[in-house]
Parts: C-alpha cells; sequence; structure tokens
C-alpha cells in the first residue's frame, strides 16, 4: 500500500512537470513582437517623411552645433564676439589656437554631418518602397517628390558643410554596411569631387522641387530657392583663395554666374530686400524678427526657442536682464560699423570721436549691438563700473548682441516669448556673394559690383560707394560690407578662413570698453588671440577616425 | 555507513545534513525534540514478527523498525563488538521485542514517542571513587542566548569519567577532587575546560564556534549546506553575531573588512541610498555590471533586498568567490554570489529575542571652507595674478573681516549651517523562534528610523520631517508534514519610506556645494529669503530649498514569499529525494513629488533715501504633485533531485536542478530565465573531494541560437592531514588543498535589451511652418548585434585551509585568475563616415583580474578570559587586453594592457617654479598665460607643445587593489570587547577643491612652492585638464567597527524570568586615518569634486534580551 502511494505522489509530480514544460514552446521567446522594420518606416508616406525629417536637425544655427548643449556661439571664434561666460570654455580653443585632432570645438559635427547623410542615403535606397500619396491633389509637387527633392538638397548642403570644414572629405554616396572590412579604407575625396557631388545634389533638388511652397506648413523645407542659394554659396566657397590656391578665374566666374542665377530665380519668384520698417522694428531687423520675411530664402527652425541651449535672449542678454551675458561683442566689431556718412571711423576726415564712440554710426549697430546708453526694455543699458549690465568676475568687452533678440520678452518672467527662426539664407547674402565673385572674376569693379552693394546700403540709409574703386579697394568694401551687414549670422568665421586672413584679424589683441564713473571711455585689451596659419584654415580630421582609417591623410599641420 | 542508514533517516526529519549529524553523534541533543509536544499518539498495536540467528544487532534494529511505527537512535560505537543476537518473536508488541532483544546486551533503552533511545549501561563506564572529596557536581548548560543545551558531553579531565547534558541542559556527575577540572564539548560549540573547585554547582554557557572547520556547515548555493571540511571552492562566511556588531541601516556596509575576497565602497551617507557598491574580487569587467548576484535563501534576488534586510533576520552571509561555487548561476554568477541564509526555527518552547537600539548618527568629515574674509583676499590674489583689477576694494574686504554687514558681505559656512551635527537612529527588532517536531517557526520583526542631517527641519512651511523609516518583517515556517515531506513556507516582506526636500537631496548638496563663505546670506534685512551677496546672484538658497522647496515621499513596499517542498524517496533508493521551490516576489514603488518654489529677493543695500532695495528673484508658487511609480513581479520555480549516498568510504551526492524566472518590471517585455543546474560531489574517506558543478542556463535577452550556455566548473580537494605522515602531528589539525577551475557568466549588459535586432524607432522631430509645427519623427534605432551574447568568465583557483593547535589558530589563503572575455563592448572602429549609431555593442572585450586572499583567525582561552584576532588581505587587479579599439597613432595611449578606469589624461610634473622654467618647458596653451605655480605637464613626445598627443593613460579607480581588516577581541565574565579595522591601499581618486575650500590658502606661492596644495591662484583652465595633478592616495585604514557588551549573569536573571540580557554600545566608522590633503571627506567617498551627502559615523546602544 504505501509503496503505492509513494508511486503514485511520484507519478503526480512528474504529470507536473511535464504539463509545466508544455506550457511554451519556448520559454525564452520573449522579444519585441511590434518591431518597426524598415516596410513599415517606408511603407508609409507619413514615417518616410518623419524619418526624413530628422535629416533637418544637424542644420547649423547660431552655434553652428545645434544638436549639443553649447551656449556659445560661433561669432566668439572670430573677430566678432568674446564667450564671456565660461570664458576658458570650447569656444576660446579657436581663439588659443588650441585645436588638435583629438579635441576641438564641433570636432562631433563631423559624425553628425555624416548621420544625416546616412539617413539621406537610406532614405533614397528606400525611396521606392514609399507609396505616392493618395488624394490631396492640387499641391505644387507630389508629396514622394517633394520628399525626394529635399533628400538631395539636404545631402547637397551636408557636404557643403564638410569640404567648408575639413576639404577633402570621405564621399559617401550609399548607407555602408559597417561589418565590410573594406569600409575602413576609403580615401578623402579631393574637394573638387565633394563640389561636384553637392551640384550633382542641387541639380537632382532643383529639377523637383518648387521655388517656395504655397502652404503655410510646409514653410522651413527644402526649396528650389534654398538650393541653388546653397550652390551659390557653394560655388563662391570653392572660388575662394582656401580651396582654389591658383586662383582661377574660372571658378570666380562660375560663382558669379551662380550667385546671379540664384538672384534671379528668387527675384523671379517673389523674394525681395525687405525695405519696409514694420511696427516695432526697422526693415533690418524685422529680417530677424520676422517668422517669415521677404528677403528670407531658407531657415531652420529652432534658434530661438525656449530651451534653454537655443535660446539666444537667455544666453547673450545681460544678467541685469536676466540673461547670462554670455556672448559680448568685440570693440573691433562695434569699430568696424561705419560712421553715418559712409566714412570708416578711423577714415580721413571722419567725425568719429572716441568718447562719444556711438553717435553718427551706421544705423545697424544700433540693429545689432546693445551699448552704453542704449535704450532697450525701457531702461540704459549702463556699462559702467557697478552698473547692472557690467560684468565683473572676467575681462568683458562690454557689448551686448542684439540682432535677434526679442524686446519684449522679459527674461525674469519669462514672459512675452516670440518665436523666431534662425535665418540660413537670405537675398542680401547673395548680392554680396555676387559682387564678391564678379569683383574677383574681372580687373575692375563694373556698375553690377556696385549696384548689388549699394542695394544693401540703401536698405539701412547708408550712403552709396564712391565710384571708382578699383579691384583692390573694392574687395575691401565688399568685406567690410559683409561684415557689418551679416554680422553674428555665423558667416564671417568662416569668410576670415576662405580669404585666409584670420591669420591677421583673429590674431593678436582684442579689445572692450571701460566707461568710467565720470564717463571717460577707454579701450582695454581683453585677450590676445593666436592663429596658426600654417595648419588652422581647416580643421583636423578627428584623431579616432584617422586610427580607425590607415587610407586617411590627415590635413597639413595636425 | 548503512550501519546509520535509521538515524539518518530520523534526522533528515529535523532538517539537519546527515553528514553533521553523524559526526557528532550526540543522542541525548535530541531528547528535547519530543518532550515538548505530545503530538504522535501511541496507540498502535503492533505485531512484530522475527525469526533470526547470529545477526548484528543494526540489522535486528532494522526489522523492528520496518514492521513498526517506532525508529532508533543511538551512537555508533555503542553498537560496536557486541556478538551476534539470535532472537524469535511471533506477533510481539514493541515493548516484549525490545524486553526480549536487549535482555543479554550491555544496552539499556527508553522510549520517546515514537523513538527508541538506546544507550551502554552505566555500570561499564564509572569506576568507583572512595577519595572523600569525590562529590557530585550538578549544573545547566545554556547557550550564549541563554537557551539550553541538551547532549552537551562533560568530561573529567585525566579520567575515564564522563556524562551528558540532559534535553533541559541538566547534568550531573562525580568529580574525585577539588583539583578536578572539567571539559565540556558539544558540536558547534567552543571546548571549554573549567575547574571545579569547591563549588557544587557549576553552569555553564557554551561560546558559539562559528570557525570550526570540522562541523559547522555553510550554504553553499542553491540552498545546499556543507560541511566547511568538504568544501573545496573559494566562499567566506560571516554570521548574524558580526553583522549584529554595525549598527547600519544598510546591510551592505556591515560587511566591510569581514570577509575576504569583498571590496566595499560607500559612497554617499544619505539615509535610505547609503549602500556601498559591493565588488567579489574586485572588477573583473568595464561592462556596467560589476556586482555580484544576491542570493537570499536559495533565491536569486535583487540588490535592495539585500540591502534592507535586517541583520536579526540572517543566519549567515556568505560569497562565493570562484567557479566551483558560482557556476550553478551559470549566466548569472560571474561577478561572485552574495548567499543570505536566515534564521530558521529551531527546537524548543518560543525564545523571544528582543533588541533595542538607539544612536547618534553624525557626519564623519564636512568640508572646510574659508570664511568670506580670506575668500575676498583669495579673490582679490586672482585678479591680481590674472592681471585684472582686485574684486574687492580694502574697505570691502574690511567689511568682510569685520562682519559689520552681514546681508551684503555675509559670511555662511553652509555645510555647517544647513546640516546637523548630529540625526538619531533607532532600531528594534522582536523576534521569536521555537518549534517541535512538527512545526518550527522563526519569526521577527523590525523597525529603524533614521532622521537626516538637514537643518532646519522645524522651520519647514510644509511641516514635514525628513526621514527614511523601515519594518521588515519575517517569518520562515518549517513544516513535517508526514515522515518524508517537510516543507517550508517562508514569507518576508518590506515597507520603506523616505521623506525628504522637494528639490531632493542632490540638489540641496550641489546649491551647498557651490557655495562659497561670501555667496550669500541665508535671510534678508526685512527677514525674506537672501539670493545672493553684493556683487553676485546665486542659484538656489539651501535654506529655501530646505524649508520651501515642498517634498517627496518615496514608498517601496516588498513582499516575498518561498513555498518548499521536500519529498525524500528512499524507498526507490536510498538518500534519493526531490524538491520543488516556488517563489514570489511583489516590489512596488511609489514616490510622490510636491515641489514648490519659493520667494526670494536679491538684496541690494540701501538707497537715497535710506529704504532698503530688493531685487525679487525667485516667485513663489503653490506646491505641484507629480509621481512615479515602479512595480517588479518576480517569480521563481525550481524542481530538484537529491541524492546523497555512501558506501564504504565512498561518499556521493548529487543534485539536478531545473528552474524558471520570471521577472515583469514595469511595462517592460518579461525577463526570464530557464536552466538546469547540477552538482556532483564525491569523496573517499572525507579526504580526497572532487566536485563538478554545472550551470546550463540561459535568459531572453539573446537571439534563439545563442540563448544557452553550458557552463561546468571542477574542483578538487585533499586533506592532507588526514594522511599518516601528518596525522600523528597534534600541532596540525587541518591541512587542505583545494582547487578549482570553471566557466561562470555574465549576462547583465546595461539594461539594453534585444541587442539582436534591427528596427526603427519613434523619436527625434523637426518643426516645420510659419506657426511650427513638430510631427515626429523615425530614427534607425538598433542596428543589431546577432551574435550577441554575455560575458565568459574562466576562473582559476588555488587555495589552502589549514588549522593549528586545537584549531585555534586558523589559515585560509586563496590565489586567483580569472579571464572575462566576451564583454560586451560599443564597437569604436567603425568609421564616423558609416554615419551609423546605435550599433549594438560586439562582445569583444577581454580583461583579466588575478589576485590573492589570506585570511588568519587566532583565539585562545585562558581561564574565563577568551581571545581572538582576525586579520585579512584580499588583493586584486585586473588589466583590459582588448576593448574595441583601433590602435591609436601613439601607441603609449593604447588603454589595453591599463586597469578599468584608465582615461587619458596629461602626466603632472607639479608647478612651475619660476618664470625661466615656464619659457623653458613646453607651450601650455588652456586658456590664460602660465605663470609661475601652474601646473606644469609631461611633453610626452617633446614637440614642444602640450597638446592632447601628451595624454597618457592615468587611472583613478576608488576600488583600491588591496583590502584589508582586522579585528580583534575578547570576552571575560560577562563582558565582550571587540573593534574592527578596515582598509585600503592602492586606490586613486580625483579629488578636486570644493567651492572657497580652505586648501586654496595653501596655494602656490614663491615662498611655500615646496609645500603649496594647489596651483598658484589664477583663473586658468591649465589647472583643470585632465591629468594626475588631482589625484590623490585614496588609502585609508578606519576604525569600522567597534563594540562593548556585557551580559548580565543568569542567577541575576532567574527571579525575572528573563533568559538573558545583554546591554552594548558599538559604533561605526569611528576613526579614519588617509592621506588626503584636505580632511574635508570620507576617503571612500572621494571621486569627484563635489561632496554628497556625508558618510556617518554612529554611535550606537542597545540593549537585547530574550525570555
Amino acid at each position: 500500500m504505501k509503496d503505492l502511494k509513494y508511486i503514485m505522489m511520484l507519478c503526480s509530480v512528474v504529470l507536473l512537470l511535464m504539463s509545466l514544460a508544455a506550457c511554451k514552446k519556448d520559454f525564452l521567446e520573449r522579444a519585441p513582437s511590434d518591431l518597426i522594420t524598415s516596410e513599415e518606416v517606408f511603407g508609409n508616406i507619413e514615417n518616410a517623411e518623419d524619418f526624413l525629417n530628422n535629416a533637418y536637425n544637424i542644420l547649423p544655427n547660431w552655434f553652428d552645433k545645434p544638436e549639443n548643449n553649447h551656449v556659445w556661439a560661433l561669432a566668439s571664434g572670430t573677430d566678432e564676439a568674446e564667450q564671456v561666460w565660461d570664458a576658458d570654455g570650447d569656444v576660446n580653443h579657436f581663439n588659443t589656437g588650441n585645436i588638435t585632432p583629438q579635441y576641438y570645438p564641433f570636432m562631433d559635427r563631423y559624425f553628425d554631418l555624416y548621420k544625416a547623410i546616412r539617413r539621406i542615403n537610406i532614405f533614397l535606397e528606400n525611396y521606392n518602397k514609399i507609396p505616392e500619396e493618395i488624394g490631396n491633389s492640387g499641391q505644387q509637387v507630389s508629396r514622394k517628390q517633394r520628399l525626394k527633392g529635399e533628400a538631395y538638397g539636404l545631402r547637397a548642403y551636408y557636404y557643403f558643410e564638410l569640404f567648408k570644414m575639413w576639404g577633402d572629405v570621405a564621399l559617401v554616396k550609399s548607407s555602408l554596411d559597417f561589418s565590410d572590412p573594406n569600409v575602413n579604407k576609403l580615401k578623402r575625396s579631393p574637394v573638387s569631387e565633394v563640389y561636384a557631388y553637392v551640384l550633382a545634389n542641387v541639380d537632382s533638388a532643383v529639377a523637383i522641387l518648387p521655388a517656395k511652397y504655397n502652404s503655410d506648413a510646409l514653410y522651413g523645407r527644402m526649396t528650389a530657392t534654398a538650393v541653388k542659394a546653397l550652390a551659390a554659396r557653394a560655388s563662391l566657397y570653392y572660388a575662394s583663395k582656401l580651396f582654389n590656391s591658383s586662383n582661377e578665374e574660372s571658378r570666380w566666374a562660375e560663382a558669379a554666374q551662380k550667385n546671379k542665377e540664384a538672384i534671379n530665380f528668387a527675384g523671379a519668384n517673389g523674394y525681395v530686400l525687405c525695405t519696409a520698417p514694420g511696427s516695432t522694428y526697422s526693415a533690418y531687423e524685422r529680417v530677424f524678427q520676422d517668422i517669415k520675411n521677404e528677403e528670407v530664402l531658407f531657415t531652420r527652425f529652432g534658434v530661438n526657442t525656449t530651451s534653454y541651449y537655443t535660446n539666444v535672449d537667455k544666453i547673450t542678454e545681460s544678467n541685469g536682464f536676466g540673461g547670462d551675458g554670455g556672448t559680448q561683442v568685440l570693440q573691433e566689431m562695434v569699430d568696424a560699423y561705419e560712421m553715418k556718412d559712409g566714412k570708416a571711423i578711423n577714415g580721413s576726415g571722419s567725425s568719429y570721436n572716441d568718447q562719444k564712440p556711438y553717435e553718427n554710426r551706421d544705423p545697424r549697430l544700433g540693429y545689432s549691438v546693445n551699448y552704453h546708453g542704449r535704450l532697450w526694455k525701457g531702461r540704459e543699458f549702463n556699462m559702467k563700473n557697478g552698473g547692472l549690465d557690467r560684468i565683473t568676475w572676467t575681462p568683458a568687452p562690454n557689448y551686448y548682441i542684439r540682432k535677434f533678440l526679442a524686446e519684449e520678452y522679459n527674461l525674469f518672467t519669462y514672459s512675452n516669448y516670440r518665436y523666431r527662426p534662425w535665418v540660413l539664407f537670405r537675398l542680401t547674402e547673395l548680392y554680396l556673394n555676387y559682387a564678391e565673385a564678379l569683383n574677383e572674376s574681372m580687373a575692375a569693379p563694373n556698375s553690377e559690383v556696385y549696384d548689388a552693394i549699394n542695394a544693401i546700403r540703401k536698405r539701412v540709409d547708408m550712403p552709396v560707394l564712391t565710384s571708382g574703386l578699383n579691384k583692390d579697394q573694392m574687395r575691401d568694401k565688399i568685406r567690410q560690407e559683409r561684415r557689418v551687414e551679416l554680422a553674428f549670422e555665423g558667416h564671417r568665421f568662416w569668410d576670415v578662413r576662405r580669404w585666409k586672413i584670420a591669420e591677421v584679424v583673429d590674431k593678436g589683441a582684442v579689445h572692450g570698453v571701460v566707461i568710467s564713473d565720470n564717463d571717460v571711455y577707454t579701450y582695454p585689451s581683453i585677450e590676445t588671440r593666436s592663429f596658426n596659419p600654417s595648419k588652422n584654415y581647416l580643421l583636423p580630421i578627428p584623431q579616432t577616425e584617422m586610427d580607425r582609417n590607415p587610407n586617411f591623410i590627415q590635413n597639413p599641420g595636425y | 555507513m548503512k550501519f546509520n542508514l535509521k538515524v539518518v533517516r530520523l534526522l533528515h526529519l529535523f532538517g539537519y545534513p546527515p553528514t553533521r549529524i553523524l559526526l557528532a553523534m550526540k543522542l541525548t541533543a535530541f531528547f528535547l525534540l519530543f518532550a515538548l509536544v505530545q503530538v504522535y499518539g501511541n496507540g498502535y498495536s503492533q505485531n512484530i514478527n522475527i525469526r533470526e540467528k547470529n545477526q548484528s544487532m543494526v540489522h535486528i534494529l532494522e526489522l523492528i523498525e520496518n514492521q513498526s511505527n517506532y525508529s532508533f537512535l543511538y551512537n555508533k560505537p555503542d553498537l560496536k563488538d557486541l556478538k551476534g543476537l539470535s532472537l524469535v518473536l511471533v506477533n510481539a508488541n514493541i515493548e516484549q521485542a525490545l524486553e526480549e532483544c536487549f535482555k543479554d546486551l550491555p544496552l539499556t533503552y527508553k522510549i520517546f514517542q515514537q523513538t527508541v533511545v538506546i544507550k551502554r549501561k552505566k555500570a561499564v563506564a564509572l569506576p568507583q571513587n572512595t577519595l572523600p572529596l569525590e562529590r557530585t557536581i550538578k549544573g545547566k548548560i545554556t547557550d550564549d542566548t541563554g537557551k539550553p543545551i541538551p547532549g552537551v558531553s562533560i568530561k573529567v579531565k585525566g579520567t575515564g569519567t564522563g556524562a551528558a547534558s540532559d534535553q533541559d541542559g541538566n547534568y550531573s556527575l562525580q568529580v574525585p577532587d577539588q583539583d578536578a577540572v572539567l571539559i565540556f564539548s558539544s558540536v558547534g560549540y567552543l571546548t571549554q575546560e573549567v575547574s571545579v573547585g569547591s563549588q557544587t554547582n557549576l553552569d555553564v554557557q557554551m561560546q558559539t564556534d562559528i570557525s570550526s572547520l570540522e562541523e559547522v556547515s555553510v550554504v553553499v548555493g542553491l540552498s545546499n549546506k556543507q560541511t566547511k571540511r568538504s568544501i573545496v571552492g573559494a566562499i567566506a562566511t560571516i554570521q548574524t553575531k558580526e553583522l549584529k556588531q554595525s549598527p547600519v541601516a544598510n546591510l551592505s556596509n556591515a560587511l566591510a573588512g569581514r570577509l575576504p575576497g569583498l571590496f566595499t565602497v560607500q559612497s554617499s551617507g544619505q539615509p535610505g541610498a547609503d549602500g556601498a557598491a559591493m565588488y567579489i574580487r574586485g572588477m573583473s569587467t568595464y561592462g556596467p555590471n560589476k556586482a555580484p548576484l544576491i542570493v537570499i535563501d536559495g533565491l536569486p534576488r535583487s540588490d535592495g533586498n539585500f540591502q534592507q534586510m535586517d541583520a536579526s533576520e540572517i543566519e549567515s552571509v556568505t560569497i562565493l568567490k570562484d567557479a566551483s561555487s558560482t557556476a550553478l548561476y551559470g549566466i548569472q554568477g560571474a561577478n561572485g554570489v552574495i548567499v543570505v541564509t536566515t534564521k530558521r526555527g529551531k527546537d524548543g518552547s518560543p525564545a523571544i529575542n528582543v533588541t533595542m537600539q538607539n544612536a547618534v548618527q553624525q557626519p564623519v568629515r564636512l568640508p572646510k571652507l574659508m570664511s568670506s574674509y580670506q575668500n575676498a583676499i583669495f579673490q582679490n590674489t586672482i585678479a591680481k595674478n590674472d592681471g585684472t583689477n582686485p574684486i574687492w576694494t580694502d574697505e570691502q574686504v574690511e567689511i568682510f573681516r569685520s562682519g559689520s554687514d552681514p546681508y551684503l558681505y555675509p559670511n555662511v559656512n553652509w555645510f555647517r549651517t544647513m546640516l546637523k551635527d548630529e540625526a538619531l537612529q533607532q532600531q528594534y527588532n522582536i523576534n521569536v523562534n521555537g518549534g517541535n517536531q512538527m512545526v518550527k517557526y522563526f519569526v521577527s520583526g523590525s523597525y529603524i528610523k533614521q532622521g537626516t542631517l538637514l537643518n532646519f527641519e522645524d522651520e519647514s512651511i510644509f511641516d514635514i520631517k525628513n526621514k527614511f523609516d523601515r519594518y521588515n518583517f519575517r517569518s520562515n515556517v518549517d513544516l513535517k508534514l508526514t515522515k518524508m515531506l517537510d516543507v517550508q513556507v517562508d514569507l518576508a516582506g518590506r515597507l520603506e519610506e523616505r521623506v525628504g526636500p522637494g528639490s531632493g537631496f542632490q540638489t540641496v548638496f550641489d546649491n551647498i556645494n557651490a557655495m562659497g563663505t561670501d555667496a550669500t546670506a541665508i535671510f534678508n534685512p526685512n527677514g525674506s529669503i537672501a539670493h545672493g551677496g553684493i556683487k553676485q546672484l546665486f542659484n538656489q538658497n539651501p535654506y529655501a530649498l530646505i524649508t520651501r522647496s515642498g517634498y517627496y515621499n518615496e514608498y517601496t513596499n516588498v513582499m516575498y514569499g518561498t513555498l518548499s517542498a521536500r519529498h525524500a524517496l528512499d524507498i526507490i533508493t536510498p538518500g534519493l529525494s526531490v524538491q520543488g521551490m516556488f517563489s514570489f516576489e511583489n516590489n512596488n514603488f511609489k514616490g510622490t513629488y510636491r515641489k514648490a518654489n519659493y520667494d526670494s529677493f536679491w538684496y541690494k543695500g540701501l538707497d537715497n533715501n535710506g529704504d532698503e532695495i530688493y531685487q525679487q528673484q525667485n516667485v513663489k508658487s503653490s506646491l505641484s504633485t507629480s509621481g512615479s511609480a515602479n512595480i517588479t513581479r518576480y517569480n521563481y520555480t525550481d524542481f530538484r533531485i537529491n541524492y546523497k549516498r555512501s558506501w564504504n568510504q565512498h561518499n556521493v551526492s548529487a543534485q539536478i536542478l531545473g528552474n524558471r524566472t520570471f521577472t515583469v518590471m514595469n511595462d517592460d517585455l518579461p525577463y526570464v530565465y530557464q536552466g538546469v543546474s547540477s552538482r556532483f560531489l564525491y569523496n573517499f574517506k572525507d579526504r580526497y573531494y572532487a566536485e563538478l558543478n554545472m550551470g546550463y542556463n540561459g535568459s531572453e535577452n539573446f537571439p534563439g541560437n545563442k540563448r544557452y550556455g553550458f557552463f561546468p566548473a571542477f574542483s578538487a580537494g585533499w586533506i592532507i592531514s588526514d594522511e599518516a605522515f601528518l596525522k600523528s602531528n597534534t600541532a596540525v589539525d587541518l591541512l587542505k588543498l583545494r582547487g578549482s577551475y570553471g566557466m561562470v557568466g555574465n549576462d547583465k549588459i546595461g539594461g539594453n535589451r534585444w541587442l539582436y535586432l534591427f528596427d526603427y524607432a519613434a523619436g527625434g522631430n523637426y518643426y516645420f511652418g510659419t506657426s511650427p509645427q513638430g510631427g515626429g519623427g523615425f530614427n534607425e534605432n538598433r542596428v543589431g548585434n546577432p551574435n550577441v551574447t554575455w560575458e565568459k568568465s574562466a576562473k582559476a583557483n588555488i587555495g589552502v585551509d589549514a588549522s593549528f593547535f586545537n584549531n585555534s589558530l586558523q589559515v585560509t589563503y586563496d590565489v586567483f585568475r580569472e579571464l572575462r572575455s566576451d564583454i560586451l563592448t560599443v564597437p569604436g572602429t567603425i568609421p564616423d563616415y558609416v554615419g551609423v549609431s546605435n550599433v549594438s555593442p560586439r562582445n569583444t572585450g577581454k580583461v583579466l583580474n588575478r589576485g590573492m586572499e589570506a585570511e588568519v583567525r587566532y583565539r585562545k582561552q585562558v581561564g574565563a578570559f577568551e581571545f581572538f584576532t582576525t586579520g585579512q588581505v584580499t588583493y586584486a587587479k585586473n588589466k583590459i587586453l582588448e576593448l574595441d579599439q583601433p590602435a591609436p597613432r601613439f601607441p603609449y595611449q593604447d588603454l589595453r594592457g591599463y586597469e578599468i578606469g584608465a582615461s587619458l589624461g596629461y602626466y603632472s610634473l607639479g608647478y612651475f617654479q619660476n618664470q625661466q622654467e615656464i619659457d623653458r618647458s613646453a607651450v601650455q596653451n588652456f586658456g590664460a598665460t602660465i605663470i609661475p605655480g601652474d601646473v606644469k605637464y609631461l611633453d610626452l613626445n617633446g614637440d614642444g607643445v602640450i597638446d592632447p598627443f601628451d595624454k597618457v593613460p592615468i587611472v583613478a579607480n576608488n576600488v583600491a587593489p588591496f583590502v584589508f581588516g582586522f579585528s580583534l577581541g575578547g570576552s571575560y565574565k560577562g563582558i565582550d570587547v571587540s573593534v574592527l579595522f578596515n582598509g585600503t591601499r592602492g586606490g586613486i581618486s580625483y579629488i578636486g577643491p570644493t567651492v572657497g575650500s580652505v586648501l586654496y590658502l595653501e596655494a602656490w606661492t614663491p615662498e611655500n612652492s615646496a609645500t603649496a596644495k594647489t596651483p598658484v591662484l589664477h583663473s586658468t583652465s591649465n589647472t583643470w585638464q585632465p591629468s594626475n595633478f588631482w589625484f590623490q592616495s585614496a588609502d585609508y585604514i578606519k576604525l569600522r567597527n567597534a563594540e562593548i557588551g556585557y551580559t548580565f549573569p543568569k542567577n541575576m536573571l532567574s527571579r525575572i524570568k528573563i533568559t538573558s540580557l545583554r546591554v552594548f554600545a558599538n559604533g561605526q566608522n569611528l576613526v579614519i586615518w588617509d592621506k588626503i590633503k584636505v580632511k574635508d571627506r570620507d576617503p571612500e567617498a572621494t571621486n569627484g569634486g563635489n561632496v554628497k551627502y556625508p558618510i556617518q559615523r554612529i554611535f550606537n546602544f542597545g540593549v537585547n534580551f530574550q525570555f
């Protein structure tokens, strides 16, 4: 009897175990069953568009490094501004010359750009899977077509960015398989090939995209106008000394032609210089305050959002107005603004008074810079010792940026915030590009050069250029005009490199202003900068990238 | 061995493993089991039929047993040398059978319930003594908790006279004279020798022998117990007594210095969040999970369950270090295993044990700050050295000095003001254990309340007291349902509550850290919250954060239980049993965060009318509420088959176990494990041991073809001291050589799941349109690695255990080597231009870890004075062999060959002593111009400029290669004293000065250039380049623990019905000796610049009584 009892018990245990084991075929098979596959992304035009949309995030902005949390502007890396908050910090590497392949500011932009390019390549490789949108006729171009155009346009933009920074770069035209050992053996393609690839992508995009969108919801997307402006800028860079050491005039001619083409195309599609003042802001200021402005060809979202790291107001405003006072304008930049009569401040017959330095100046000084005594948000800036806007903890220029900022925005209460996009391309730049390229491509400037520059000056009531300038004089004028007109917009840093003048303008002492209690203005040096012309015109390829690829040859000097 | 079978079976009933009992066959010890409760009736009629000729006594007894309900209990030697027995019984009852059986033998028997206890007749033993001083000594023998111990052997030294204590611990025996010395001995207790003198009543308290290699058994994993003698793996154990000496809330802090092979690093003292990181044998992987597996009563549990356990619930904590003991855990065992065994009921009437403790906690150290006057001079010195204008005028410096304007020129040491000198801690435990033949139970309840150091709690506008509260409950019940079926039902639970300021402790300490003494006053002249000094604003006022930022409550409720049944299957073959276990755990966390902002004003002095000027900075808001919740549900099932048997001198045991684990955390897909583990143990003559441990298991986290791994480990041991050539050596009690080699795995790969999958995921955004709208985005998500698998560890261990001079000196020594391979590593060789991110890690990393452990224990008793000392040292050093990076441009920048934690940094050469030195040296271009007294770095490649190519691997690692512990103690007539020191050596920490630290008072100047502690006062990022300049030795020795206690004599207590009473005082982290430059923090909590919630020193007073 006893034995039977145990045998029964044993049997029941065995049965129990068997039933447990039979519960599930593979107990460990738990992987998510809701994986989003390539088919699901590209089989739905909504998802495919979302996938491509993320490629826009890498577009440059104020910091030229949008997706990283840095509170500096590229302006502080050149003779426009100084990083005051965290003065020894990142952007200062440009000013000390401390640029090494192992670390430099926005080194990670190299990877970011290639990540965006991979995204675009994947998008284009899967393009055929994307279904056409059903219904919704009456668009300028079908949604699917438009996305393809945007992809080409962005790819052109990003390869332009790559050669602008690093010169020769690996030309990756498809999404690479990283497990392939040959992937580590690519060579750097010469700038000429990269430039040609930029143009090829531009052509593909222009063939598809409309010049501008009828729908406001599509504002901010790549357009044929934006892509043509990109080609115009790229051609100017390609013709410039940095990439055109033998000064091939044909490149300048091509640049002139491409800029002309872009200007004409923009003009034909309703883009004009902004000349009408708004209720609060002047015409010049409106360019940066309007969400959609008549002279702006392409913007990016997000330079001025309430996010701390992209909030220009918070970063640049003085402590006295609730900001960080992070980026301040150099005396050199202030001095670059002409007198109201068109003379340089140190020019012969200039009425400049260094004890009343802000009187009778190019109005763009007042539009772009907040200086001592300037009215702002209901009170005057006070840069004197003990003044609300004076920074004491470190040598500071004592000028604040005004351009881009919203006067009604209260940083103490974060009230009255107003969104402003970041201007990437505007018609004025094309005028300046055109003037520069045209002047370089001929023996002496013709009237078209004058017209281009004068159009810009007229808008801000500055006198036209005196006639009879020779090519060199005109070059100086164009560069002067470009510096002032495009101040802080992210051009100067690259301009002084492509012109190869950084070794002059980004080297040596930079200055600020000190205003004594009895209103005596002095202009002390706040920093000594250095620039090594034998290497710093191009950025080094990141060292990790060099280590991974035996076929890569580093840029000279690094 | 067969011969003892019945006893073995009988003893199984009580949950004692046979090996232990066989070694110590003391019959009387078990009388108690039967006397207490009348459970089994005896109304069976028995019909015993026997017809045997010239058989062994044992055979006869087996026959009787098989035909009756009765079992026999006897001492093996007692049945030796009996002549063959012939017996004929027909339909006899048990009394008749026994009478017939024993009538001519020199044995007596006695029946207790269903058990027949057989003994030799006394007459044989006791010689007559006629000396006049001969008399009878009586007394009671108890254990250190006051419970009577039956079965203690008492011998008169030098004679054959002896006796044993009965079930109540009472004994009596005849002694020859006054000089007689009695020897008391029993399994698991230290042997005592006591002179009789003129006493006739001699009570003895036996001390538990926690270190006896011969007898104490240890849980080695999967709830298997083994005697220490038979263990051939590398393990270390401590018992509840030592755990309870540390008055800490978090159990991980009670282990430092006590277990050879264990490294602990405590980095915060925040109540409820002060656990130490634990590493067994240092670090063998740079992967995310270096923590050992926690196993409580045989089951893997989360770390919190261990850290928040009450020490009173715990019987022992064992760490498993080598492959032999960890292979059973397969893919979870590579980082070692911490095995916790909780207490279980013992036979006897309920013993109620109460402990009450009250403690004072103090920060061991706080940062030392310059006064604001010193700070002003400091800032002016910086300005002077920078070549800029002074920050403060002489008049202002004078105001700081005189303190005449404490609002605009404050002087507030925020550490001293915001933290109390001490906080209280209370701890209570009550537990009851007892049982009988059928049921045994251990029930425990504990409560701990820890106050925090934050000051001004009374001023909190929310009327909240910051605290950490915890209740622990446990009930372990053992049921003996039938003769062959044992059931365990364990339930444990824990309730925790943490209350803190709305901003959180982290923010409070961050802000305190950020403030020099001149930052701001606490209040403005008008009583409002201040928000800056004369010159600068500050982020947050810590006073306001503590009293006005709201509060949070975090509740953690944990409940877990285990049901286990074990059924003997001797019916199929002797020694076979099956066992099943089911366990669940429910872990609920709910946090409620009520935050508020507060009004604060920047006071700016007086205006022309003499009115105070205020600029409002923060604006008060009402409480906002947010919450978070986490739920973990876990269950575990296993089924095992055990087999244990001996033939002649071959002893075999085996276990095969299949288990499943199923865990659901919040919304995640379930985490599951499933596998089979097995153990095969063999020994010959209890002298030659061999073990094969195997784990074959898998987790859901790997691709189908990579899911299961096989982890075998082989180990062997040799008790050399049993060999003839050593057997006669009286000095050597034990000499054992053991070794193991095997594979173990580590599947914890940092929370990343499904690394083998490829997919896309929603994420990212970009805004389009004139009123910008984000449409959402999609990204390439996982770029899977279809070959992903777990880390593999090949571990080798060789060890020696030895004990000498009657086990008074014990030595253990181990050397080990571990090669960890397949460490999941983010690939570093894919060029950026591929543009791929989120590439799943690959199993490419390799780390070698080597080291040794040694432990020496010494224990001596001289009369009533007992003394012990223990010393232990562990050394473990790891080396990265592979980490999936391309060869760097300069080979000296390769991290391979360096320790885990190495990173590239400059090599500091100290200070530039003068301008000539600067001019002669390589250019250091890190911001401001270098001046004498700045840090000088090595120009490694000699190119005349310091750039990142001059960086070399530098190692800061606060897990030091050497750790050691040393304890010392003694007891005398009820007074016991012990101290524990522990320390580390070879650890290097990055220790930056805190804001406004007094360290700056010893900055470099031309005069003190030889003794300077910081670079010249100069604002330059040169100082802060990653380098070894701020590295400091983290070596320390701590008086980790000290205890003094007094146990009241029994005779005082018996009147008040208390069995034992002990009062004690102990302390934790009492003294620190270390090398850090400014003693402003605990050397353990050093990595980084900021000081977190300081580690605490604890003074604790308590009383423990039992009735």
